[in-house]
């Protein structure tokens, strides 16, 4: 089967068709929800919710650029959703702090261990981190995604640098325990 | 031995290659979230399916049965027959079940799907720096996916249905349908696609080459792909004046650069900055496009979706002769008739097979009635009524007389011996009424008209008749014996409807219904007919 043909399948609601564009796109829109999300199960949440959007709107995909691009939105967007309902993004009085440049030590460290620090970060904070440094969205765009002001874009993703700078420190001081 | 990173860079590329294979229970319910989402749209068709069944039968039946001589012995046999049928049909559908339980076993074996490299413009939210307010709707509007709770799986394996349904006779109908569906949103696709394709490589010019760079401001609502390519084509003259107004930025032009004006270099455009509005801007347009097929696709689609319609009507209904004639007895054929007003009820359903025909079936109860006038009744204690009673009505009263007014001489009569009434004799006939009728749709706006013709079969239900005397009086004589069970009645009628809502429609259609085969043994000519203003409200769905 074609990626047409498969696009085509699932549009009709052929349950082989969107079993096999499930497996082909699962583990990298995982990845997504593992970014996006607080822990593990959460993610799975994520996925299945995103999944069930994918398959509803297919209908509404046109070949238009990639579907895996499409997909990587709707789970983005349903990963965004969750924090949305959760009023996450309600208005924080939180002092607004300068955009930093933080830099590390380049050093290996497990993926693991990056992902588990992201996903440590409060709620607020990772998503603007994961749009803008890993998903390439603008602080304007992200205000706008987030309802919120790209001042408090901007100085969400300066926190999310410091704490991440902070917790790669602290591996580096004691790189067998893991993070809290 | 470590070097100084910018953080958002030690992100991006460890993790840019991380994936993770999830665990296999996500799919299981995924699926059966699916599985439950197609149950709940399949129970009313299969509903419709065992109607549309019925209807067909009822039509065959109907149209085999007009071509025989109606003589009891034949209707008896047709009786048979159509109950046959009818179980072998209920049979059929339910033998298949299992036969082909091939599902998603199968899948480990398929070949994993080619991944196709598109050139990616879209991966971005098509996020321009103008357009916050389309970004503050659209992730709402795609996210609207219920949380699945329930995780119990789908016992009805969707194979067994689709099975019965292939076996399903009516089911043809509703696959051409399907297929022209997709044929439909196949167009839409290859069209959807050229536009794209043509707008992909304008994208992939700007990004590589940098000879075209394109300024579009999101303030402009309709921007169309042609608008566009026309723009890019703008030649070089308005090119100059337009860079001006990108710096302003407030521009609401298209700005095109070449390679020439970009080799000076120090234009006071900010390429990349430049280049990166460009993406947003073609991004959206694309977006743009895409929700306009949508709608486009969505308006071709959605009419047919609501193919089925459900509708209880009321009608009053007038009965009356177009011949003269009377089925009562041949001294009455002279005699004036007056018809009655009476009420049918009843529901139909209705299939729209395109957006012209619709075809529809249903049960009605109906009543008609007429008197015929100018009677004369006498009771004679000692008459021998057997000579005297009336041709075609079996009554249980021996002892009255009806004669037509025209026959009678009073002056012959020896009057003081007989009590007499001058009245009329009332029948009041009781259909159950099967109407199988097509619509077509002449006018199809907010409010519709529409020819219908078609046949009804009518299965007697009530039959008397009564002596009415003048001082109002009614007494049951009996019943009619002339009267077959079943008859037919050849339909057409004017349909107007007004569309309330996109599922609710009010419908007035007067309908003349010309009888056949009502009588079998009528005394001149009579051509029963009856004249119904049927209104109701139909649903679709």
């Amino acid at each position: 089967m074609s990626l047409d043909q498969l696009i085509k399948g699932c549009k009709r609601n052929d349950t082989q068709a969107q079993s096999q564009l499930y497996k082909l796109y699962a583990s990298k829109l995982f990845s997504v929800c593992l970014k996006y999300s607080r822990n593990y199960v959460e993610a799975e949440d994520n996925l299945q919710d995103a999944y069930l959007t994918i398959f509803k709107k297919i209908g509404q995909f046109k070949s238009q650029g990639s579907l895996e691009g499409w997909m990587k939105r709707i789970t983005i967007n349903t990963a965004l959703q969750r924090y949305r309902s959760a009023g996450v993004f309600d208005i924080i009085n939180e002092d607004q702090i300068e955009d930093v440049t933080v830099e590390v030590d380049d050093d290996d460290m497990s993926i693991d261990y990056l992902l588990n620090i992201i996903q440590e970060l409060p709620d607020r904070y990772r998503l603007v981190f994961n749009l803008y440094a890993l998903d390439d969205y603008s602080h304007k765009e992200i205000a706008a995604m987030l309802n919120i002001s790209t001042g408090t874009s901007k100085s969400n993703l300066a926190r999310a640098r410091l704490i991440l700078k902070e917790k790669i420190k602290q591996y580096k001081a004691s790189p067998n325990s893991q993070s809290i | 031995m470590s070097e100084k990173k910018n953080i958002d860079k030690l992100f991006k590329e460890q993790l840019k290659n991380f994936e993770v294979a999830p665990n296999d229970t996500v799919w299981e319910n995924i699926e059966a979230e699916l599985n439950k989402d197609k149950r709940k749209r399949r129970v009313i068709p299969i509903w419709w399916k065992v109607a549309g069944v019925a209807a067909a039968l009822i039509l065959m039946f109907t149209v085999a049965n007009t071509f025989f001589n109606v003589s009891e012995n034949a209707i008896e046999k047709e009786i048979v027959d159509t109950e046959k049928s009818k179980n072998n049909s209920t049979n059929n559908n339910d033998q298949p079940n299992g036969s082909e339980l091939n599902t998603s076993e199968d899948l480990e074996q398929q070949p994993i799907v080619d991944r196709e490299n598109n050139s990616d413009t879209s991966t971005k939210l098509s996020t321009s720096e103008n357009n916050e307010n389309n970004n503050n709707n659209t992730p709402q509007n795609k996210l609207t996916t219920t949380k699945v709770d329930n995780k119990t799986s789908v016992t009805i394996s969707e194979d067994n249905e689709k099975t019965e349904s292939d076996k399903n006779s009516t089911n043809t109908l509703k696959n051409k349908s399907i297929i022209k569906n997709k044929s439909l949103q196949g167009d839409a696709v290859v069209s959807y696609e050229k536009n794209n394709l043509e707008v992909d490589k304008e994208t992939n010019n700007s990004k590589l080459k940098t000879k075209n760079t394109v300024v579009k401001n999101a303030n402009n609502n309709t921007p169309q792909d042609e608008e566009l390519k026309n723009d890019i084509r703008k030649n070089k003259s308005e090119i100059d004046k337009l860079i001006n107004q990108t710096k302003s930025k407030t521009s609401t032009q298209v700005t095109t650069t070449n390679t020439s004006e970009k080799e000076k270099s120090e234009t006071l455009i900010d390429t990349s900055k430049t280049k990166e509005i460009t993406e947003n801007a073609i991004e959206k347009a694309i977006a743009e496009t895409e929700t306009e097929d949508n709608e486009k696709v969505n308006d071709s689609i959605n009419p047919l979706l609501k193919r089925w319609s459900l509708a209880p009507n009321m009608a009053p209904v007038y009965f009356n002769t177009l011949g003269k004639g009377s089925p009562i007895d041949e001294q009455f054929v002279g005699n004036t008739k007056e018809g009655d007003i009476n009420l049918s009820y009843g529901i139909k359903g209705a299939y729209a097979i395109n957006k012209k025909f619709t075809i529809r079936a249903g049960v009605n109860k109906v009543n008609l009635g007429y008197s015929t006038n100018d009677v004369v009744a006498f009771s004679n204690p000692n008459a021998s009524s057997t000579s005297r009673a009336l041709q075609n009505v079996s009554s249980n009263d021996s002892t009255t007389t009806y004669i037509s007014a025209s026959n009678f001489s009073f002056a012959t009569g020896p009057e003081v011996l007989f009590i007499k009434e001058q009245g009329s004799i009332s029948q009041q006939l009781g259909f159950i009424e099967v109407p199988i009728e097509l619509e077509y749709n002449v006018l199809d706006t907010k409010i519709g008209v529409n020819l219908i013709g078609g046949f009804s079969t009518l299965f007697l239900s009530d039959n008397d008749v009564y002596s009415v005397e003048s001082n109002g009086n009614k007494t049951r004589l009996g019943e009619a014996s002339n009267i077959n069970d079943m008859s037919y009645s050849a339909n057409f009628g004017i349909g107007i409807n007004y569309n309330i809502s996109k599922q609710l429609r009010f419908n007035l259609e007067p309908t003349f219904k010309y009888q056949i085969n009502t009588f079998n043994n009528t005394s001149g000519d009579f051509q029963p007919y009856f004249i119904g203003v049927y209104t109701g409200l139909s649903f679709k769905f």
